[in-house]
């Protein structure tokens, strides 16, 4: 049974990374600059979860808080845009190898003052964590969870696991059914094509990157209801590595396959979790299932 | 007789070197004009700095009889200005329909899109079969009649094509000249053709200019240039 429960675990846990990993599908994927501070912002995102519950006049609960961290960062977005991307992707015609590694640089730079600044700020005592919290898990009848099958499941994990669905379902169906969708997918073939079809390819970028910020800060909201303590900056180191094997396992620029990715990421901690009792070397066993997948299908699972 | 697009000393470059020395030019309405001259005449170059991809340094730019100079490439697209640009520039990931509704979703065109898919389809009957398929699996032609599609999708007043021949067979050159023809006789657009093949340009063109080192040397009708000994001994090979 026990085995059973970190299946499920693992399965909700997956969704949850998915969604974390589904704005750098978009900026990376899709659009082609390196986004080496989304994990960075994801980190963001769960602080302003906290900081919205623990540390704002009015208190807002954190199922709240996927919608408010999207909306910050979409601001945020406009801000990262044009300290970071604007100079290298914004004349672009089509992102070429060097565009793509001049744009790790610096959104590199960029996650690291973001990191730098968080990193200051859980220095200055503002240690970020829902520890001692209990109170704002999700209630139904006066218990945190319930139990299926013997299988016990907290209400806030269904609370994120729904958020991670309607967030991936989201750029799905922005992808594949506005025109905006197309554009972002024509920007990185050919931008100046792009202006010669009646598109601002500028704004076409600035939007994605956008998106792809708010998915980001709005992801670490939601990841926040899965952990609900130890928010840390340090948290990066483990998401940002992570969502890259996902976008790269699912196939580059599939959002689909970033959903199931994240799935296979999940079952692979709960697997572990099960076998071993702790997660220690679930890192690694994600890295060996992506080296396997790479190895029979190079482009990713849903990749062309 | 009526302009859709006068140039007037227009001189444009690249960095510090300049390309277009006061280049002087008049698409007639209803017509095709002719844009001819070899390689590395200015000939691309005039049409990257009308569609103001390339920043023209001075001079006018008229789009039917308004200043039109410093407008932002999407600008134009969205007033009637279209260019179908040298090696087509497709979206090799995209699909032909998705070309298509791209261009079909500007402010410009959205009304009339299903009418003018409509047409294209009739016109391009081979892309109606292709539709589903990537761009960059296209044969050459193929992605030639999928370019102008493009840009017919735009709802042009002003076509605009840059080396529509290139790099095709003789026979598909004809094609591609058939098509030029149906645009001015039966979609009614002012078309301004640039060309290296002279002989297919002079073939379907009302009116043409002959630009050397970015300056315009020669200009007439077709009739009157064919008869230019100039024209006879370096273009025509006669």
């Amino acid at each position: 049974m026990e085995f059973i429960s970190n299946i499920i675990y693992g399965l909700i846990y997956g969704a949850i990374l998915g969604a974390v990993a589904s704005g750098l599908t978009l900026i990376w994927g899709v659009m082609k600059v390196v986004n080496l501070a989304h994990g960075h912002l994801a980190v963001l995102g769960a602080f302003l979860a906290v900081i919205f519950y623990k540390y704002t006049p009015i208190t807002i609960d954190p199922s709240l808080s996927p919608i408010i961290a999207f909306i910050i960062g979409a601001l945020f977005g406009i801000f990262f845009y044009y300290t970071s991307l604007h100079v290298i992707v914004g004349k672009a015609e089509t992102m070429t190898l060097k565009v793509e590694m001049s744009s790790l640089l610096s959104t590199f730079g960029f996650g690291v003052a973001l990191y730098g600044l968080l990193y200051y700020g859980s220095a200055q005592g503002w240690y970020l964590q829902f520890e001692g919290l209990t109170g704002w898990t999700i209630q139904v009848g006066g218990k945190p969870y319930f139990e299926i099958l013997g299988v016990s499941i907290q209400y806030s994990w269904l609370v994120g696991l729904f958020y991670a669905v309607i967030l991936i379902a989201l750029v799905e169906l922005f992808l594949r059914k506005t025109v905006w969708g197309l554009a972002i997918r024509a920007v990185a073939q050919d931008s100046r094509a792009v202006a010669l079809t009646g598109y601002d390819p500028v704004k076409v970028k600035l939007l994605t990157t956008v998106l792809s910020t708010a998915m980001a800060l709005s992801a670490g909201a939601i990841f926040t209801l899965y952990i609900q303590n130890g928010i840390n900056p340090d948290l990066e180191h483990f998401l940002a590595p992570l969502s890259f094997v996902i976008v790269v396992l699912g196939g580059l620029g599939s959002v689909i396959g970033t959903f199931i990715g994240g799935l296979i990421i999940g079952l692979a901690y709960g697997i572990t979790m099960a076998l071993t009792g702790t997660q220690a070397i679930a890192l690694s066993v994600s890295f060996v299932i992506l080296v396997v997948i790479l190895l029979v299908k190079p482009q990713g699972l849903f990749g062309r | 007789m009526t302009y859709v697009l006068e140039l007037e000393k227009l001189e444009s470059g690249y960095g510090e070197t300049q390309v277009l020395f006061g280049v002087n030019l008049k698409a007639r309405k209803g017509q095709i004009t002719a844009l001819l001259g070899s390689n590395g005449a200015g000939k691309s170059t005039t049409l990257w700095t009308i569609m103001g991809i390339v920043k023209p340094w001075g001079g006018k730019i008229l789009f039917n009889g308004e200043d039109v100079t410093m407008l932002p490439p999407y600008k134009k697209v969205n007033i009637g200005m279209t260019l179908v640009p040298e090696g087509r520039r497709l979206w090799p990931q995209l699909t032909v329909e998705e070309h298509l509704i791209m261009a079909a979703s500007i402010p410009r065109s959205k009304e009339r899109a299903q009418e003018i898919l409509e047409m294209v389809y009739q016109l391009f009957p081979r892309l109606k079969e292709r539709r589903n398929q990537l761009a960059g699996t296209l044969s050459g032609g193929e992605q030639q009649m999928l370019a102008i599609a493009r840009g017919l999708m735009l709802n042009p007043v002003l076509f605009m094509l840059d080396e529509p021949s290139l790099g095709l067979a003789p026979k598909l050159v004809q094609e591609i000249a058939e098509t030029i023809s149906k645009l001015r006789d039966e979609w009614k657009l002012t078309v301004l053709l640039v060309e290296q093949n002279i002989h297919m340009s002079m073939q379907i063109a009302d009116y043409a200019y002959i630009i050397e080192n970015g300056r315009i040397v020669l200009e007439g009708t077709v009739d009157e240039l064919k008869e230019n000994p100039m024209v006879k001994k370096a273009y025509l090979g006669l």
